[in-house]
């Protein structure tokens, strides 16, 4: 009987455990996760901040999902070493397990940013449950909050201390907002939304200390804040392993989501893949592209021998009462305008912006403000380098 | 297990299959009524043109499907039938699932942050939108019969 070790719950380790089961009915599939908590989704923490979700929402499902899927789940247990050699994983614990197939989704860390901090507030990141709890249960109604990075997880986590009724400064080092997920058109439209809240929103700039409950600003602002939250980004994990491992920010995998050492997949916010419309390696993390990772490698371990052609950034979320998608690349740079060009139209409280490849017409970006119906295909367009003038009477 | 298809070749683009489903989804499952609804229904199947021939587009309730694969609190899930079935009450409206269907068949619900997608009317024994179809273009069947009956359509049109 084949055994097949995942490490990591996440979407992609779920999603891998899945496939696996779904084609092999007699393996053995052992999970393991260093947090005490079946798995979950790490953006359904905000909805759990703002109470839109409970424990049972989060877990619930998952644990399900492990009873029927035969899954065996090992939680709170750490993998120390990997013996490649002998193929075997060891736990902190000091108990190996042997695998036949190795699958690593291990994800990220938050970064940290680096200001004087003399500890009389909270400083949190936003990643595990147990930070998601620490801030459910600190900010209360009347209470600030300074959230300092300007990605997704810092406008989820305003979006939730804005319903609980707490006050928001949001520090964005950045000229404009979600510079990693939007062009700053797009962006633009998105602050206006938050700004029309009461929302103080602080661009080109960055926390500078922290002292006896104020937080510095480098434009020079003093807040007196309760709380800080900090959402950077997130750095890849690693596992030390006999072998070395092919790392740069992540494990580099080949199209079947093998690392460079034989028998271990790896897939998720740990992993190095080919970005299709940017047309480089690196890392895409985000929850359904991890779930992709975990199908494919998951068939691959299975030995199907099934090609991953690469990923495609894509984000969904509402800012209030407006939501938005946006895909592929979003952004041209002055010195990619011979290559790329964009049509955007705004109608109202809509706005649809699509970006091109000059040679064919292809479309490798798109962002969707408040009309996202039939946004799904431009996403399967940009990764088979269809065409926009095919789909364009649909839209 | 049986499947909506689709012969391409017979539809007109009529959009009776909109309106059926759009009443049976309404409260009184009455078209004359159902206008009147405080919230008007909406329908899951969508027939679209494309290149001037229409294609009526709804969930293909895919094997591996990616919306189930993008979903964060499991409110769309596989049944042991295969079919993709989705579970209101646990939705949180993060709209992953519109982000990612391959047919771009999953609407938002106009009414409040959910979504709208075809439930293979679990009422009936033929969904609405089969049962409306005047060309028959649409048809309730299981797969191998389909595939039968096209095979000998084709081996008459070159014997014959």
């Amino acid at each position: 009987m084949k055994r097949y070790v995942i490490i990591g719950a996440g979407n992609s380790g779920l999603t891998c455990a899945k496939t696996i089961r779904k084609y092999d009915k007699n393996c053995e599939i052992v999970m393991i996760s260093d947090e005490n908590y079946p798995p979950y989704c790490r953006c359904l923490l905000t909805y759990y901040i703002e109470d839109k979700v409970d424990e049972k929402i989060l877990f619930e499902n998952n644990k399900k999902i492990l009873k029927k899927f035969n899954i065996n789940f090992i939680q709170g247990e750490r993998v120390e070493y990997i013996n490649s050699t002998l193929q075997k994983v060891k736990l902190r614990s000091g108990k190996e397990i042997e695998y036949d197939k190795l699958f690593l989704g291990i994800g990220g860390t938050p970064k940290i940013s680096k200001f004087s901090n003399d500890n009389s507030i909270l400083v949190t990141t936003l990643r595990k449950f147990d930070e998601a709890k620490i801030i459910k249960s600190h900010f209360k109604k009347g209470n600030t909050a300074v959230l300092e990075g300007g990605g997704l997880v810092s406008l989820k986590t305003l979006l939730a201390l804005y319903e609980i009724g707490v006050k928001i400064y949001w520090v964005v080092k950045s000229p404009y907002i979600l510079s990693f997920i939007i062009d700053r058109e797009s962006a633009q439209i998105i602050e206006d939304f938050i700004l029309e809240k009461g929302i103080n929103l602080i661009k080109n700039a960055e926390i500078i200390e922290v002292k006896n409950k104020i937080v510095k600003i480098s434009d020079g602002k003093e807040i007196k804040a309760d709380g800080i939250i900090i959402g950077k980004g997130v750095k890849a994990l690693q596992i030390p392993a006999d072998k070395e491992f092919l790392f740069d920010d992540g494990f580099k995998v080949n199209e079947y989501m093998e690392t460079n050492i034989e028998n271990i997949f790896a897939g998720g916010d740990c992993t190095i893949v080919y970005d299709i419309p940017h047309e480089t390696r690196r890392k895409v993390a985000l929850w359904p592209v991890a779930g992709e990772h975990g199908y494919f490698a998951g068939l691959n371990m299975l030995g199907m021998k099934r090609k991953y052609k690469g990923s495609v950034q894509v984000n969904s979320f509402s800012v209030f009462a407006n939501n938005i998608i946006a895909g592929g690349k979003k952004r041209i740079f002055d010195d990619e305008r011979e290559k790329y060009y964009e049509v955007s139209f705004k109608k109202g409280k809509v706005f649809k912006k699509f970006i091109l490849r000059r040679t064919d017409d292809s479309i490798c970006g798109y962002v969707f403000i408040n009309d996202i119906f039939k946004s799904g295909p431009f996403y399967y367009e940009i990764k088979g380098g269809g065409s926009y003038e095919r789909n364009f009477n649909r839209y | 297990m049986k499947e909506i298809l689709i012969d391409i070749e017979k539809c007109m683009g009529c959009k009776s299959c909109e309106i059926a489903c759009r009443v049976s989804h309404s409260q009184s499952k009455n078209l004359y009524t159902a206008i009147f609804e405080e919230r008007l229904p909406q329908r899951r199947i969508y027939v679209e043109k494309i290149e001037d021939i229409p294609v009526p587009f709804n969930c293909r309730h895919c094997e591996d499907a990616p919306c189930v694969i993008a979903c964060m609190t499991g409110a769309l899930f596989k049944t042991e039938d295969g079919l993709t079935m989705y579970d209101e009450s646990i939705c949180v409206g993060c709209f992953m699932c519109v982000m990612i269907c391959p047919f771009g068949i999953i609407n938002k619900n106009r009414y409040e942050k959910k979504i709208i997608k075809c439930d293979r009317c679990p009422d009936r024994e033929i969904p609405a939108c089969v049962e409306a179809c005047p060309t028959k273009a649409l048809k309730f069947k299981e797969v191998e019969d389909f595939s039968k009956e096209k095979r000998k359509k084709y081996l008459t049109e070159i014997l014959v």
